[in-house]
Order: C-alpha cells, then structure tokens, then sequence
C-alpha cells in the first residue's frame, strides 16, 4: 500500500515538473511558387511540397505565443517572428546552390538606447515586439516594432530588414549571423 | 524518488522581499542595465553555488561543460508570475514564458533567469536549462534555470527566489538596493538534467 501510494506520489510530481508544450496552432505557409511551405506547429519547418524536411528553424515553441512569416516574392526566402508575451526575435531560412540555411538577426541590431532618446522616454525596458511588414523587394523586408518601459512608455519603431549576401558566421545554435541586418530604423 | 527529494528540498524559507528606503538605482543605473553584458571569460566555479529555490541544483554539473551563453551586467528583478506582486511592481506580468503545472512560474518561490529569443536561439538555449548566477560583489552564486523571455538585449533579468539566494535585496516595486552586478551563464541542452538538494 505504501509502496503504490509513494508510486502515485512520484508520477503526480514527474506531470507537476514536466514542462508545457507548445499550444500554438498548426499553421501551413507555402511559398508563391508551391515549391516549399513552412510549417509552424511544435517546431517551425521549411519542408518540400513532398512533405520531406528541409530545415528545422526553431525544434521548441514552449512559452511561444505567436510566430508570424512571409515568403520573399522570389520564394527563396522566409523571414519569422517568433514572439513571446515580453519578446521577439526574427529569424530567417534562405536557399543557395548549398540548400537551405537559418539565420539570426542578433539582439545588438536593435539601437534600444538610441530609439528610446529619439521617442523621448527611458525606464528600465520591459518589453519589446515587432511585426512583418511587405517585402520591399526578393531581399528586403519592412518590419515595425514597439518598446516598452517603466510605466507603460512606449517607443514605436520601423526599419528594414535586409539579407546582406555576405558570408555570415555560425553561431551555437546553427544560425548564421550577419546574413540578415536592420537599417534605416526610426521612430514611427 | 529524487524528484520527490529534490522537491521537500526547496527551501520554503523564502522570505518576502526586503524594503529598504535608500539604494534605490538612478536612472542612469537603468539605462545602463539595459545594454549588452559584456562576455567574461571562463566560467565560475560550481564548487559553492548553492541549490536554487524550488529546482535545487542540478544533479551533476560537472557534465555541463563551457556555458553557451554569458552575460555580465546590473542585475533587474523579474516579479513575473508572483501573484503578491501586481499592483507593486509597474514591469510585473501574470505570466512567465516558462510553466509548472500549466501554471505560470512563481517569481518567489523558484529561482529562475530571463533571456531574450535571440540569446535563446544564438545559444542553443531552451526553457528549463540551467543556469548559474554570481553575485560578482560578494562571490555568492546559485543555480537557477531559464524561465522567462524578455526584450532583445535584455541582460541579467532574475527571480526574486534568485536574487535573495545570491544576497541582492529588493523593494517591493523590483528596484534593487544598490547596483548589484552579476554574472550569469547559461548551459544549453541541460534542462533534462534533474534538480536535487544540496
């Protein structure tokens, strides 16, 4: 009796402490030539019209809450957002003669200092979200963005997201750092 | 069984978080606390880092090799998912990116860190990997795990659990007594890795 019910015990902590799943609902984004689609569910993926997997850019969703992604009219490139309820962060998978890549636009691309003095507010940073825009064209890409301070002060912003075609440099996570890089940002 | 260990190992001793009317950081500590951690080089010893609140401390950390991410800065109070904390605390959330039981987890009773997507995804990082966190004034570290997202660039973001283990005090709005500093290093691949008591 002791020993199912110190058994009974064990599996309710192992469910307490396992961690969440993501709940994010199964998405289908297909290329405008039909030749790949992303698919956005447990994990986001670039998988050929056959259903085989091409590349994996994000394996965990957990805490998730929303992931945006628009194809380059060229269907060569795919841009993502991959938002939480504090945070964004913008990745991207491109295809060369090579196949297909992921890259990362990196956390220092974002002037936070410099949007925040042009917006005119400061505070401690609390959170920060950003959106797709239209593809200006095959390698650019508007993106818009909000910052948020202390006291609800917000900082509203804009900029162009650009695959630069310079070699990039593999980060631990296997992303390729400096393929994609903000310009031009400003207050909105 | 170890789970259970590690579980009637959380320390309960978590106090509310100190007042204190001085120390409140300047602005300019703020703005400051924002900008990228510098990197430092090496990794802390694992040899005094004492269990986090509520995971403990991993099992075997000697297995965990160089850390994936590093990050030296100010450290900020992160109340999320403490109930006590709404109407305290301006930046306070209901949620954190990280769940126990599908529920949102507690700023005051577990020792966690807040890293952004983009850290996340450069280092391989995912929810539930450990992390250590070093007081850089007084040496005092413990272990924690990545329970929360926040904005890109964010550095040195911690539980309150977290920031009484390694001797940082707080009011009651988050703002810290003092500048404290610390170091915190992140061990991707490790949230499978189980949490036991000292």
């Amino acid at each position: 009796m002791r020993t199912s019910l110190i058994s009974v015990l064990a599996t309710a902590l192992i469910a307490n402490f396992s961690w969440a799943e993501s709940t994010l609902e199964h998405k289908e984004i297909p290329a405008p030539d039909g030749a790949y689609v992303l698919e956005i569910g447990a994990a986001v993926r670039v998988v050929n019209s056959g259903g085989s997997l091409s590349l994996t850019l994000a394996s965990n969703l957990e805490g998730v809450q929303r992931v945006d992604a628009k194809w380059s009219p060229d269907s060569r490139r795919v841009v993502v957002v991959i938002s939480y309820t504090r945070g964004s962060g913008v990745e991207a998978a491109y295809m060369d003669g090579s196949g297909w890549h992921k890259a990362l636009q990196p956390d220092t691309d974002l002037p936070t200092d410099e949007l925040s003095r042009q917006a005119g507010v400061s505070g401690r940073l609390v959170s920060q979200s950003c959106r797709l825009g239209d593809w200006i064209d095959s390698r650019r890409i508007r993106i818009t963005g909000e910052l948020i301070f202390s006291g609800q002060k917000k900082a509203l912003y804009g900029y162009t997201l650009v695959f630069t075609g310079e070699p990039g440099h593999l980060d631990r996570g296997g992303f390729e750092e400096g393929v994609i890089k903000g310009i031009e940002y400003h207050v909105r | 069984m170890l789970l259970i260990a590690s579980i009637s190992g959380c320390d309960d001793s978590i106090s509310s978080p100190s007042g204190g009317a001085s120390g409140t950081p300047t602005q300019n500590d703020l703005t400051q606390g924002q900008q990228i951690g510098n990197a430092v080089s090496g990794n802390q010893s694992f040899d005094h880092a004492s269990g986090g609140s509520g995971f403990g401390s991993p099992q075997d950390a000697s297995q965990f090799g160089a850390a994936s991410f590093t990050s030296d800065s100010l450290a900020k109070i992160d109340t999320d998912g403490d109930p006590s904390e709404q109407g305290y605390d301006q930046t306070w959330n209901a949620q954190t990116s990280g769940q126990i039981d599908g529920q949102p987890v507690n700023s005051a009773d577990y020792a966690y860190v807040v890293m952004s997507q983009g850290q996340m995804a450069a280092s391989g990082a995912q929810i539930g990997d450990w992390a250590l966190v070093t007081n850089n004034e007084t040496g005092q570290s413990m272990w924690a795990r990545v329970e929360d997202v926040g904005p890109a660039g964010g550095t040195g973001e911690i539980s309150e659990a977290c920031a009484t283990g390694v001797g940082i005090q707080f009011q009651k709005n988050s703002n810290t007594v003092g500048n404290p500093n610390v170091t915190v290093q992140v061990y991707s691949g490790t949230k499978s890795i189980s949490g036991g008591s000292n």
